[in-house]
């Protein structure tokens, strides 16, 4: 019983803690933009901020946050099962493996961002194939990650399931596979991050529909409170996904306290 | 040296690692036989090749020469299943499956050979029960001692009733109190059970009170120098490690370990 309290009162206070730094950003952010009277145009009260947004929410935002969130869940449901079968075959494979390496570093490390103007070219403006360049980055993030953790398969596990005389497959479904669910995790997470910068990259590019593009309009517009308006929502369905992969993780990685 | 058709037998086995640098040669002329029901122990200093001699056992590496003999049968490429189910592999640290409960992490041999039949499920209370650790069957790993998850990669080892255990150091990383324990446990189970044991240790004491036969090893390469009868009589308690007899053995084998040329043990 005062375990079980112990947990709950622990879960309270990493709730709250980020609650109440949130709280006093906040609150420095209105009094400094109201004290030091900064222009709205350069950097808005936060009060305006929520105020404009939720006004202009249903007409001019909200159809957008639709197709900005599709094409993150597209290119994610793509890249997840992508990026873990290409580990899952790298793995198995030391010349592949040792081959393609490079050139999986090679694309995490290249923005996104100087690559869509290429992409745009092969796939046209529409926003339906989007989804591949969010596809292009995350992919190699998880295919990364995961690699490690299935090379990073401790020998003593291995040796035991050579002892039953166990083939490559079994083991690879057995041990190697659930043993590496952390790092596949850790990838999958990085994997939202970027996924969210790649469609908003590729949304200022290639024009609407999207929340990328409405940044740029309201920028163009100087309607600074609507382009954090914009900014606050993608990053919320970053952090939505992100929260919902962690919640997923701790129901699957249960042996990682 | 085993009279009748030994259970275990190796016969001029060698094995050489290739680094790139290097070869290594970790055994030389191995000639090990281990009788039905018998237990034999393998001494020897650190990086003498005692834990690859199991290893070859277990067919987790092949020999680079010599033949293997399980029931006389002789390894192959690929040992049979019915071959990989006679011997079960006791590690030097417990490897437990972390994310399967204790009942699963036993179970789990069963599942991957596929013999996870009602009678072998039940021995898995059984063996659970004997060790009193039944009530921690639905535990992980993780909230479990060291010395607990040792006794639990015995039971997984021995749940499918496996006719020889290959034991490395199973409680090499534990305390004097809790290793003396767990050898007096592990005695009571062999008497009731009476497998086939080779158990690895470099803790000459251990291997007195344990086995009917001790192999001495040097290393570098590694190589059997002697091979010792224990004449002391069973059932065995710690009480007897005072005894004169059971000293001598003792002082005999230090010995032999002590004439191995230090310089040669990198």
């Amino acid at each position: 019983m005062k375990a079980k309290k112990g947990v709950h009162k622990k879960k309270q206070k990493n709730i709250l803690a980020p609650l109440v730094v949130l709280g006093i950003i906040l609150v420095v952010w209105e009094a400094s933009t109201r004290l030091f009277n900064i222009p709205r145009t350069i950097f808005p009260p936060i009060s305006s901020i929520i105020i404009q947004t939720i006004d202009n929410f249903a007409v001019n935002i909200w159809s957008h946050v639709l197709v900005t969130i599709r094409t993150v869940l597209l290119g994610m449901v793509i890249a997840i099962p992508l990026g873990v079968l290409l580990a899952a075959v790298f793995s198995q494979f030391k010349v592949l493996r040792y081959g393609m390496t490079p050139i999986v570093l090679i694309l995490v490390v290249t923005p996104m961002i100087t690559l869509v103007p290429l992409f745009m070219l092969w796939m046209g403006f529409d926003y339906g194939p989007r989804f591949i360049v969010v596809v292009v980055q995350c992919t190699p993030i998880i295919l990364l990650n995961t690699l490690t953790g299935f090379c990073q398969t401790s020998s003593k596990y291995l040796e035991l399931m050579k002892g039953y005389g166990s083939s490559k497959l079994k083991t690879f479904v057995k041990v190697v596979f659930p043993n590496a669910l952390p790092q596949v995790f850790t990838g999958i997470k990085l994997g939202c991050i970027f996924s969210t910068i790649a469609t908003t990259s590729i949304e200022m590019v290639a024009g609407q529909p999207g929340l990328g593009y409405r940044v740029t309009y309201f920028s163009g517009q100087i309607q600074t409170e609507l382009v954090f308006g914009c900014i606050i929502c993608i990053a919320s369905i970053g952090l939505l996904l992100y929260t919902l992969i962690s919640i997923i993780e701790k129901r699957v990685v249960t042996w990682i306290q | 040296m085993v009279l009748s058709e030994p259970k275990i037998k190796l016969v001029n086995i060698n094995k050489t690692f290739k680094t790139r640098r290097k070869t290594i040669v970790a055994l030389k002329d191995i000639n090990i036989e281990v009788a039905d029901k018998e237990f034999v122990a393998i001494v020897g200093p650190s990086g003498c090749g005692k834990s690859t001699i199991i290893r070859l056992i277990d067919d987790i590496i092949k020999p680079t020469s010599g033949e293997i003999y399980i029931d006389g049968e002789k390894y192959g490429k690929v040992i049979p299943q019915s071959t990989i189910q006679k011997m079960g592999f006791i590690f030097q640290s417990p490897n437990l499956l972390p994310w399967l409960t204790v009942r699963e992490n036993v179970e789990f041999t069963l599942r991957i050979l596929k013999i996870d039949n009602q009678s072998y499920k039940e021995n898995v209370d059984k063996l659970l029960e004997m060790m009193n650790l039944k009530r921690f069957e639905n535990s992980m790993p993780s909230e479990l001692s060291q010395s607990m998850l040792q006794r639990i990669g015995v039971i997984r080892a021995m749940v499918y009733n496996p006719e020889i255990l290959l034991m490395d150091e199973p409680y090499g990383q534990l305390d004097e109190t809790m290793r003396e324990q767990l050898n007096l446990e592990l005695l009571d189970i062999w008497s009731k059970l009476g497998q086939s044991i080779i158990f690895i240790t470099h803790n000459v004491s251990e291997a007195v009170l344990l086995a009917d036969r001790v192999y001495v090893m040097s290393t570098n390469p590694g190589q059997i120098i002697e091979e010792i009868k224990i004449d002391i009589p069973r059932p065995r308690t710690l009480d007897i490690m005072q005894s004169e007899q059971f000293v001598n053995y003792e002082e005999k084998i230090v010995k032999l370990i002590g004439k191995v040329d230090l310089s040669k043990i990198k």
